[in-house]
């Protein structure tokens, strides 16, 4: 037999069952997939890694302070934990940091250090107190800190670094931002362009300022103002200089973070096509007004219509790349358990946290729509794996 | 993980784990005479008669993939004939060693079973990626007017249920044979004991038997039927002190002492490996690589939970785990390393005894 490690029973506990499998783990298979547990998780950290330096480079030094409280913090709490309590041993080194990393990502730049601090050591508590690894039918730790900061004060007034040099713009010493392009009606300054709203915010205003007479000269002025103010140029979206998140502005570094996910069996590459598809056919679909009844809702359908296809391209194109839903379809959907494992219950729920996720959008709340669309869906998860559950082929 | 070398190339596409063909050096067929003996007076010629032949030969039990030959001899109405050529298990290369050393051999074996089944069609299933297989049966096929289906190999196609179904559409139900369905499917190790017999009018007592080592070469080499596998190991150079000695391949095979271990006509390979690293189990995170995996279409980490939350199955799920063809790739691609394999096949039998109308495998 293959020599096992002797893990302390009381450490699993009399109630959880895997020990009664011990026993019989080193039958066959002989041969092992080479992607264990923390491997697992592993290549999560590594592939959210690369938005996260995107990100650095894009908002400066306040960005990395703060992915470095958060991980810091995260990695105190669950040495503190593993050390003096029985369950903290049953943390994963791997999966706390890909919550911190993830969390993180999710954060805006101007998230003061030490509400950082305590979003790093908030995930980790989380996690050990209702979702240790492999029980997680709530990301509960992901998706408290984010609700957490979306209410925090913002700490752009009173930076923590003297100076916080940003490609959009200087902090600290409120000097025109000279790489950042956008927008170009008046110079802004450093916080400024960092408080900005964020190029879907900026679309969704326009949206809902036609929505009543989508055809009308009023509209044409708005929409062709939109396209050509308040919009950053398509290389620079993405390239990352837009007002955002730390970790969804890199928009090349989340495509090759799924690539490389997608490669290691991780993500499931039609997963991410089927949410995003989702998110396409609700934002297409979906309410163009928070009025979803009244009768401006079918108005500004018409108004889409009434768009030049490219138009309408291009501004699906924003929505998608300026918002989370590129960073939720990756690294959200990459974490084991989010997703039911059947097939056909898979499918229903990417169709439904896809159209979740376009309402979440449009009602403009203040957290990252797709991932919360996602992290709140995940709890019918097992539901829809039961009632959707299909009979193997042998036996139907 | 994988263990060095012994690993295999592995890919996933859709529908199932494919594994390439492994890029191992030519295979070496034991130069041993097979009997002393003269070819037999008179050949079987209807089913019943071959059936007698078997149970004399004691053929029913030389392939474990397979299932006995002499169970499908029974059916009336057999219309195909199979042989499965694709390889057991991944890392196999028996069939290719059979075929290009023994092609007489097993060609009059596979002919005598065709002519006493009647049967209207012989096909011959290998692997897409096998062209050396394929290649060496092509000029046999045109003048036995067999006929060659390459199919794609995902590793468990050489289950009967899989194969069936991709081959000819046939719906195999867990328990059934193959003559439900009207298929005889052959294994070329039995073709080519017929074909022993139809020389020399006895059959060996000896088999092939391929042998894996770490960082070796594999070879095929001729064993004792009863010897154990220890000499064996030992007249082949073979050491194997503080290792594993694994019999049947790597997926879905038995770890064996070879000391207390002796050759039985089921064995068809010996992996020797040194002991690897382990990996505790831990709880399912619901990564879903099982179901994607699964041949068979199952949920074996449902099917797990189940086991864990209630003591009694119920028989719905008792039927759906009798599906399991029992090969060990759910096992294979868990990153929490559970016993799925272990636990789905355990609650097969355990189903066999609490429903005995007939859902175990």
């Amino acid at each position: 037999m293959i020599a096992k490690r002797t893990t302390p029973d009381e450490i699993i506990g009399p109630s959880d069952k895997t020990t009664e499998f011990r026993s019989a783990c080193c039958e066959r298979p002989f041969l092992l997939w080479p992607v264990a547990r923390r491997e697992f998780y592993q290549t999560i950290s590594v592939s959210v890694l690369l938005p996260l330096l995107w990100g650095i480079a894009v908002f400066g030094f306040r960005a990395s302070l703060i992915i470095l409280a958060t991980l810091a913090a995260a990695a105190v709490t669950h040495f503190m934990l593993a050390r003096f309590t029985v369950r903290g041993q049953l943390l994963t080194w791997n999966h706390t940091m890909a919550y911190a990393m993830i969390s993180t990502g999710l954060t805006a730049p101007l998230v003061a250090w030490y509400w950082a601090l305590a979003m790093g050591a908030g995930v980790v508590i989380l996690i050990w107190i209702a979702g240790l690894p492999g029980k997680q039918r709530f990301h509960i730790a992901l998706l408290a800190p984010l609700a957490l900061t979306a209410i925090l004060p913002l700490a752009g007034r009173w930076p923590v670094l003297v100076l916080d040099h940003l490609t959009i713009g200087d902090i600290g010493q409120a000097i025109p931002a000279q790489i950042y392009r956008w927008p170009q009606r008046s110079p802004q300054r450093g916080v400024a362009a960092v408080l900005l709203p964020r190029p879907e915010q900026v679309i969704q205003r326009t949206l809902g300022e036609i929505a009543g007479d989508p055809t009308g000269v009023r509209a044409r002025i708005a929409l062709r103002n939109m396209f050509a103010l308040n919009l950053p140029s398509p290389p620079t979206l993405l390239l990352g200089g837009v007002p955002g998140r730390i970790g969804t502005v890199g928009i090349f570094a989340i495509i090759i973070a799924g690539l490389y996910l997608a490669y290691r069996h991780i993500l499931p590459p039609d997963a991410w096509a089927l949410f995003l598809i989702a998110v396409l056919a609700g934002l297409i679909f979906g309410p163009l007004s928070p009025r979803m009844l009244h009768h401006e809702f079918w108005q500004s359908i018409g108004g889409l219509w009434y768009l030049p296809p490219e138009r309408a391209i291009a501004l699906l194109f924003y929505e998608v790349c300026s918002s989370d839903f590129l960073f939720a379809s990756v690294f959200i959907l990459a974490l084991p358990g989010t997703l039911p494992i059947e097939p056909l219950a898979r499918k229903v729920f990417l169709v439904l946290a896809g159209i979740a996720a376009a309402l979440l959008h449009r009602i403009a709340i203040p957290l990252p729509p797709a991932t919360v669309a996602l992290l709140l869906l995940q709890p019918i998860a097992p539901a829809l794996d039961m009632l959707l559950h299909r009979r193997s082929w042998l036996t139907d | 993980m994988l263990n060095g070398k012994m690993s295999l190339r592995s890919r996933h596409v859709p529908g199932g784990l494919y594994f390439g063909p492994p890029a191992w050096d030519a295979p070496v067929w034991p130069a041993r005479d097979i009997a002393d003996g003269s070819p037999p007076a008179e050949l079987p010629t209807t089913s019943a008669s071959l059936r007698e032949l078997l149970l004399r030969l004691n053929l029913t039990s030389q392939d474990l993939w397979t299932p006995a030959l002499l169970d499908q001899l029974t059916s009336p109405t057999i219309r195909d004939v199979v042989v499965n050529l694709i390889a057991p298990q991944p890392e196999s290369i028996l069939p290719r060693v059979l075929s290009e050393f023994e092609m007489p051999r097993l060609v009059a074996g596979l002919n005598l079973v065709r002519r006493c089944v009647s049967a209207v069609k012989t096909r011959l299933a290998v692997a897409r990626e096998e062209a050396e297989l394929r290649y060496q049966w092509r000029s046999a096929a045109k003048a036995n007017q067999f006929t060659i289906h390459p199919l794609i190999n995902r590793y468990p196609l050489g289950h009967p249920s899989i194969l069936l179904r991709a081959l000819l559409g046939l719906k195999l139900q867990p328990g059934a044979s193959p003559a439900d369905v009207g298929v005889v499917l052959l294994d070329p190790m039995t073709c080519w004991i017929l074909g022993c017999w139809i020389e020399f009018g006895t059959c060996p007592q000896w088999r092939p038997v391929e042998l894996f080592t770490h960082n070796a070469t594999p070879r095929v080499i001729a064993a004792n039927i009863g010897q154990s596998l220890a000499h064996i190991l030992s007249d082949a150079g073979i050491i194997y002190q503080d290792r594993q000695c694994i019999i049947n391949g790597m997926m879905a095979g038995e770890l064996v002492d070879p000391e207390k271990t002796v050759l039985e006509p089921s064995m068809r390979m010996i992996s020797i490996r040194p002991v690897p690293m382990a990996e505790d189990p831990v709880d399912c995170i619901r990564c879903g690589w099982c179901v994607s995996a699964c041949p068979v279409g199952l949920n074996p980490a449902g099917l797990m939970a189940q086991v864990r939350v209630i003591d009694s199955l119920p028989a719905i799920s008792a039927r759906e785990a009798s599906a399991c063809i029992d090969c060990g790739l759910c096992s294979y691609v868990c990153p929490s390393r559970l016993p799925l394999a272990v636990t789905i096949n355990s609650l097969k039998a355990t189903a066999g005894q609490d429903h005995p109308s007939g859902v175990s495998a």
